[in-house]
C-alpha cells in the first residue's frame, strides 16, 4: 500500500474518520490495528517479525530499568541490540556477507560454495529496527522514560505513517505523543497537513517518477553508447528522483501524522542547497544522520580525541551509513566517499579556523562564492549518487569513463534538460524562495491566495503530468 | 480566519477543476482528431441502424493501420460492383487501440444498440489480437458500456487502483483526457522528445519483458470472447492482417482461435510484401499502399456476403 496509491488514501480516510470519533485509549488501539493492517498489506508473514522486535525491546527495556547493577543492565542492552541487529543481519545482510565470504574463501583456495538463501527483505526493516534500537539505548542511558504500557510501545514501533520509510523517530519525541491525549486536527493542523501531503505527492508522483523514467536510461544503456552530457543529465535526473522519492514520502508521512494529531520530525531541508558535505548531511535524511551521530559517531568518541580519531570516527560512521542503505559494496563506497569528503571539509574548515578566516555565518561569504561552492557541492553529490544507483563498480567506472566521451548533445540529453527544467525548475525556484525566507514551511505564513496558486499548480501537475510508469518508493527496500 | 483561508483554497481548487471539467467536455473534440473520431462512433453506428434492409452493412474495425490502410471509397465501390447492393460502411478505428477496445467498443456502440453489421472487417497488426492490459482510462471513458461493466471488471480490473481510475474516467472528461495533455505539450515543445520517449519506453519494455524460457506465450482471451459474441448475433468476420515493412506471422494462439471459429483470414501481413516507400513513417501504408491493399481485399472477399 503505497502513499501514492488510491488504496492508501481510502485506507487513511477510513482510519482518520473512525480515529477522531474515539477517546485517547481507543485511538491508540485503533492506530495499532491500522498499523498492523498497513504493514500486513506488504507481507503479512512479517507481522510476526515486527511483533517479536516489539516484545524483545519492550521486555529488555523493562529489565534494564529494573536491574540493580550495571552488568545486568548492560547484559539486557546487549541482548536487545544483538536481537535487533541480528534481525537486520539475517534479513538484509546475510546473503551479502555469505556471498562475499564464499568469494574470499574461493580466492584463498579454501572452497568456493556460496551459502546464499532466498530471503525476502521485509519492507522498512532498517527503519523500524533502528527506531527500536534507539529506544532501548536511550532507556539504558536514562535519556528516555521506560514505556510500561506494551500496547503503547507496540504503536511506537509500528505507527503506520512512518513505519516503512521513516522518519526514524526518537522515543523521547514520539512516545509522549502516544501516551498523552493528542490535539485535535484543528485548522492549523489541517493547513500544515495539507501542505505536507500535497508537496509530498508532487515530489513523489511528478518529480521522482518522471525523473526515474529519464534516469533509468543511462543505467540500462550500454555506457559506450552514451555521450558525456547523457551521463551528466541522467545523474541530475537521478539526484532529483531520489530526492523527490524520499522527501516526498517523508512529507506525506509528516502530513498524515499531523492530521492524526502527531508531530513527526522533518526529514529533509532543501538538501541540494547545501554548499558543503556537512551542510548536506544536516539537510538530507535528517532522522538517519542524527541517529548515526548520536548512536555511532558520538559513542565512538566523536570529535573529542584529536583529528585522527575524529576522522576515523567520521569515516566509520559514514561507511555504516552506506551499509545501512543496502547490502552491496557500491553503497559502502558511497558512504565511504561521503566520509572522506566530510573529513576533507572538516580539515579545511579547521585550518581556516586556526588561521582566523572562518566565516561563521553565510552572509559574510560573497554571493558568487556561495554559488561556486553550491555548484561544486551539488556536482559532487551527483557523482556520489552514481555509486548509490549503479549495479556494480564496473558500471560506475564505465559511466565515469563515458563522462570523457564526446560533449555533443544527443536527443536524450536535450529532452532530459528540457524535462528537468519543466519538472524540477519551478520546485527549485520555490525552494530558493524558502531558503531566502530562512523559515520552514514559510508558505503557510503567506496570504491564502499564494497558497491557493501554489496548490493549484501542484494539483494540475499531479493531474496532467503523471509519470509514464509509476515507480515504487526507493527507500522501502532499505 | 485560518479555517476560512483553507476553506477558500479548497473551494478555489474545486472551482478550478470544475471549470477545467466543463472545458474538457466542451472542447474535447478539438483536443485531437482521435477524440473527435471516438465521439463520432455513435453516428457511425446510426449509419448502420438506419441503413436500408437490403444494403450490405460493413463495419471496419481497427486502429490507425485500418485508417491508413483501407481506401474506403474504393472498398465501397468495389463491394457495390461485386454484390450489386447498396453498401453502407461504418468505421471504428481509434488510435492505439487493439482487441480490448474493439471488443468492448463494438459491443457498446454497435451490438447493444442494434446496429449490427453484416460483415465486420477487422484489420490487425502482429500483436493487436493478443491480450494486453488496456488503457483503463480509455476503457472507462469510451468503450465499456454499463451492461459490460461486470464482465470488464472481472476480466480487466485488478484492484482498487484500476477501479478508481476506471470510475474517474467514466465520470470525468478531465480525468479521461489527462493522459493526452502530457504528449500534447511535450511533443510540441520539447525538441527530440518523440525519439527519446520511444527509446526510453522501448528500453523499459525490453527490461520488463526480457525474453526468457519461462515467459508465458501470448493469450487471446478477449479475441475469443469477441468471436463468441459474434457467433451469437450471426455477424460474419473478415480478418485482415495488414502488411508491414517486414512480413510477419500472427501468433499461433490467434491462428488457432481463427480456425476454431471458422473465420476468414486474409493474411497479407505474411504474404504481401510491399516496397518500403509505401510506408512513409515505417509503420502505416500511404494512399497508394491503401489502394493496393483494398484491391486485394476486394479480390479475396468471400462471395457469400
Amino acid at each position: 500500500m503505497f502513499f501514492n496509491s488510491y488504496l492508501f488514501w481510502i485506507f487513511f480516510g477510513f482510519v482518520a474518520v473512525v480515529y477522531w470519533r474515539l477517546g485517547h485509549r481507543a485511538q491508540n488501539w485503533w492506530l495499532l490495528v491500522a498499523s498492523y493492517y498497513f504493514y500486513g498489506c506488504w507481507d503479512w508473514r512479517f507481522l510476526a517479525l515486527i511483533f517479536a522486535c516489539t516484545v524483545v525491546n519492550y521486555h529488555a527495556s523493562l529489565r534494564i530499568v529494573a536491574a540493580n547493577n550495571a552488568r545486568v543492565r548492560k547484559r539486557w542492552l546487549i541482548w536487545a541490540v544483538a536481537f535487533s541487529l541480528g534481525v537486520l543481519g539475517i534479513f538484509k545482510y546475510f546473503n551479502f556477507f555469505a556471498h562475499e565470504l564464499g568469494v574470499l574463501l574461493a580466492w584463498l583456495g579454501l572452497g568456493g560454495e556460496s551459502w546464499t538463501f532466498h530471503i525476502l527483505l521485509p519492507a522498512g526493516i532498517s527503519f523500524f529496527t533502528f527506531q527500536a534500537l534507539s529506544y532501548t539505548v536511550d532507556v539504558y542511558r536514562g535519556e528516555t522514560r521506560v514505556c510500561r504500557d506494551f500496547w503503547n510501545f507496540a504503536l511506537f514501533k509500528s505507527f503506520f505513517p512512518q513505519l516503512v520509510a521513516g522518519p526514524i523517530e526518537r522515543s523521547s519525541h514520539l512516545l509522549p505523543q502516544i501516551e498523552n491525549p493528542r490535539p485535535r486536527c484543528d485548522s492549523l493542523r489541517f493547513k500544515r497537513g495539507l501542505y505536507c501531503v500535497l508537496t509530498g505527492l508532487f515530489l513523489k508522483v511528478v518529480i521522482a517518477d518522471n525523473m526515474a523514467w529519464l534516469a533509468n536510461y543511462i543505467f540500462r544503456a550500454s555506457p559506450e553508447s552514451l555521450n558525456a552530457p547523457d551521463v551528466l543529465v541522467g545523474l541530475y535526473a537521478f539526484a532529483f528522483q531520489i530526492y523527490g522519492d524520499f522527501a516526498g514520502y517523508s512529507a506525506i508521512a509528516v502530513g498524515t501524522a499531523c492530521w492524526l494529531g502527531f508531530d513527526l520530525m522533518s526529514n529533509f531541508r532543501r538538501p541540494y542547497f547545501a554548499t558543503n558535505p556537512r551542510e548536506f548531511w544536516d539537510r538530507w535524511h535528517i532522522s538517519l544522520s542524527t541517529w548515526l551521530r548520536d548512536y555511532v559517531y558520538i559513542p565512538m568518541g566523536g570529535n573529542r580525541h584529536g583529528d585522527w580519531n575524529t576522522a576515523r570516527n567520521l569515516f566509520i560512521t559514514m561507511l555504516l551509513g552506506g551499509l545501512w542503505h543496502g547490502a552491496a559494496w557500491t553503497f559502502i563506497a558511497w558512504g565511504g566517499i561521503h566520509g572522506l569528503w566530510l573529513i576533507l571539509h572538516r580539515s579545511m574548515f579547521q585550518r581556516r579556523k586556526i588561521q582566523g578566516r572562518s566565516p561563521t555565518v553565510r552572509e559574510t561569504v560573497p554571493a558568487w562564492l556561495t554559488c561556486v561552492k553550491w555548484l561544486i557541492a551539488f556536482h559532487l553529490i551527483c557523482l556520489t549518487w552514481l555509486f548509490f544507483r549503479a549495479a556494480s563498480f564496473q558500471q560506475v567506472l564505465a559511466l565515469l569513463h563515458s563522462l570523457g566521451n564526446a560533449w555533443s548533445m544527443t536527443s536524450y540529453a536535450q529532452t532530459c534538460c528540457a524535462l528537468l527544467l519543466f519538472f524540477v525548475g519551478p520546485w527549485i525556484a520555490y525552494e530558493a524562495w524558502q531558503e531566502r525566507q530562512r523559515k520552514e514551511e514559510a508558505l503557510l505564513d503567506q496570504a491564502w491566495f499564494w497558497r491557493a496558486a501554489f496548490y493549484a499548480y501542484l494539483v494540475l501537475m499531479l493531474l496532467f503530468f503523471p509519470p509514464p510508469a509509476p515507480s515504487e518508493f526507493i527507500y522501502f527496500q532499505f | 480566519m485560518v479555517v476560512k483561508d483553507e476553506t477558500k483554497i479548497l473551494l478555489l481548487l474545486a472551482a478550478m477543476l470544475l471549470v477545467l471539467e466543463s472545458g474538457a467536455r466542451v472542447f474535447e473534440t478539438r483536443l485531437s482528431k482521435d477524440v473527435q473520431h471516438l465521439r463520432e462512433i455513435p453516428r457511425q453506428a446510426a449509419l448502420l441502424q438506419t441503413a436500408p434492409k437490403e444494403a450490405l452493412k460493413v463495419l471496419v474495425l481497427g486502429n490507425s493501420l485500418a485508417r491508413c490502410g483501407i481506401d474506403l471509397p474504393l472498398l465501397s465501390e468495389g463491394l457495390k460492383q461485386q454484390f450489386k447492393r447498396e453498401i453502407v460502411i461504418a468505421v471504428m478505428y481509434p488510435d492505439g487501440s487493439s482487441i480490448e477496445e474493439w471488443t468492448y467498443g463494438y459491443r457498446r456502440y454497435f451490438m447493444q444498440t442494434g446496429a449490427s453489421p453484416d460483415v465486420i472487417l477487422v484489420t490487425t497488426g502482429k500483436l493487436h489480437l493478443t491480450d494486453h492490459p488496456p488503457s483503463i482510462n480509455a476503457m472507462g471513458a469510451f468503450y465499456v458500456s454499463g451492461a459490460d461493466l461486470g464482465e470488464f471488471a472481472r476480466s480487466h480490473l485488478s484492484g482498487v487502483e484500476d477501479a478508481v481510475r476506471f470510475g474517474g474516467a467514466r465520470l470525468s472528461a478531465l480525468w479521461a483526457h489527462r493522459d493526452r495533455v502530457e504528449p500534447l505539450v511535450f511533443y510540441n515543445l520539447v525538441p527530440g522528445y518523440t525519439e527519446t520517449a520511444q527509446e526510453l519506453n522501448q528500453g523499459a519494455l525490453s527490461t520488463q519483458h526480457a525474453p526468457s524460457m519461462s515467459a508465458p506465450s501470448p493469450t487471446c482471451h478477449t479475441f475469443e470472447y469477441f468471436l463468441k459474441g459474434l457467433k451469437t448475433t450471426g455477424t460474419r468476420l473478415l480478418l485482415i492482417s495488414v502488411p508491414m515493412p517486414e512480413p510477419y506471422n500472427l501468433p499461433d494462439t490467434v491462428r488457432k482461435a481463427v480456425q476454431g471459429a471458422g473465420v476468414t483470414l486474409l493474411d497479407f501481413g505474411a504474404t504481401l510484401k510491399m516496397p518500403t516507400d509505401r510506408f512513409p513513417d515505417h509503420y502505416h501504408l500511404d494512399a497508394q499502399g491503401a489502394t493496393e491493399l483494398t484491391r486485394r481485399i476486394l479480390n479475396h472477399w468471400p462471395p457469400a456476403s
